[in-house]
């Protein structure tokens, strides 16, 4: 592996934020210029797809689907932004400029887009309550089911004594959510 | 509740060995409440994850919006320099021409108006992140010296080494007229360690003396410049044969 490709997965292992936005400058302008060039994409458009495949890079080495690169971070990054700005302009029924073939490009079949951000009503409102719930509740829940980290390493992480103090405090945390839920939906928002 | 949430994430996760979870199923089915417990905990594992991912994509979406603003401010900037460059080098060519058709001998005053252009703005497009610099320098590109005077002297209170403002300010008083104060200002970069406005200053300082007639500390300055292969020795020879050196 490349130090680049190193620094990557590394990275978003320590400090996913931080790594996600470097990275994303790094690429940001070439994917601008090339989904402009090859599919006539605005900024608007290829940049909201490209933010998608970042998070989609971060969700597969997350779960182990990626540990290392069979070209490079760019040529992974770029497969998995023209899939989802193919997958979009379909669904959007936007043509793309046809090909060298005389053919319009679709998305690789066995790509298929995630659901990133929106779920059933239930779904989207515990989405919700994560957004704005306080620590150390989502420094937790973020650790545990986000990250994966283990309870001895979010013990260590945010200084708690153990795991079983961290486990303890992460059953109190979903309660909450519980209760915040069960208040939502009673006032129906 | 542990226990059994422990027992509902391994089964939610595939954690559980297949005996295991074949056992787990078979409580489900006749266990209502548990049905309901894993079903609503799929649920809360769903919406975590679109809650993170929806910060996830606001960050981003922060960071696109802050690179546009960085593009859009850099193209102004760089329009603007390649603006008042363009126009300086202009009038520069204008003037030249001017002179080389007229040459002839010429009092101070017009040999000023031939030889001066404003210096360009060198500083701005580094120092994008700082609100008082950005002002003070496109002021100063605008031609409004009064007030971007003002805000060099600021800069210059916080930071009395830096020759830029010390420079720049002199340019100001030159440009409004003020030739004995611009001196002042000029005389002070020779005071600090050798910087890229060293010589600048040292040409504008014979432009502020040819303006205020005094020839013989013009060419003494001019003088200074001569020796490297650069254009201020090729100004300073051809403005130190047009004063009958």
């Amino acid at each position: 592996m490349t130090n680049k490709e190193v620094d990557l997965l590394e990275g978003l292992n320590k400090n996913p934020d931080t790594t996600l936005v470097k990275f994303y400058n790094v690429y940001r302008k070439e994917f601008l210029s090339w989904a402009y060039k090859t599919y006539g994409a605005d900024e608007d458009n290829s940049s909201d797809c490209f933010q998608d495949a970042m998070i989609i890079l971060y969700k597969n080495v997350r779960a182990g689907k990626l540990t290392e690169f069979q070209s490079s971070v760019k040529t992974y990054l770029f497969s998995i932004g023209k899939n989802v700005l193919l997958t979009k302009f379909k669904a959007a029924q936007r043509l793309v400029p046809l090909n060298e073939s005389g053919n319009r490009e679709i998305a690789d079949d066995n790509f298929e887009l995630p659901e990133l951000y929106e779920g059933n009503l239930l779904e989207n409102r515990i989405a919700g309550i994560i957004e704005s719930i306080q620590n150390p509740c989502k420094s937790i829940l973020r650790y545990f089911y986000f990250r994966g980290f283990s309870m001895e390493e979010i013990a260590i992480e945010m200084n708690y004594k153990n795991a079983q103090t961290v486990k303890s405090q992460k059953v109190r945390c979903i309660k909450e959510i519980q209760h915040l839920l069960q208040r939502k939906m009673r006032i129906n928002i | 509740m542990q226990d059994q949430l422990d027992h509902i994430e391994e089964y939610l996760n595939g954690n559980l060995s297949e005996d295991e979870r074949r056992d787990f199923e078979a409580r489900m089915k006749s266990d209502e409440s548990l049905n309901e417990k894993v079903a609503n905990h799929r649920s809360l594992l769903k919406g975590l994850e679109l809650g993170f991912n929806r910060e996830l994509k606001s960050l981003l979406q922060q960071e696109e919006q802050m690179q546009k603003q960085i593009s859009i401010k850099k193209n102004k900037q760089i329009k603007l320099r390649n603006y008042s460059m363009g126009l300086a080098a202009a009038v520069a060519l204008i003037l030249v021409s001017i002179y080389s058709i007229r040459n002839q001998s010429l009092d101070s005053n017009e040999l000023y108006f031939n030889y001066y252009t404003s210096y360009p703005n060198v500083e701005a497009p580094v120092s994008r992140s700082d609100d008082q610099i950005d002002n003070a320098y496109s002021f100063y590109e605008q031609g409004n010296y009064p007030r971007a005077l003002k805000l060099f002297s600021k800069l210059n209170k916080e930071n009395p080494l830096d020759p830029a403002p010390i420079f720049y300010s002199g340019i100001c008083n030159l440009e409004i007229d003020n030739a004995e104060t611009a001196i002042t200002f000029f005389d002070l970069i020779q005071k600090l360690d050798q910087n890229k406005y060293s010589k600048p200053a040292i040409w504008y300082e014979a432009l502020s003396n040819l303006k205020l007639n005094r020839k013989s500390r013009t060419i003494e300055l001019l003088n200074d410049l001569i020796g490297d292969e650069d254009s201020y020795s090729l100004k300073s020879k051809e403005l130190l044969s047009s004063l009958g050196q």
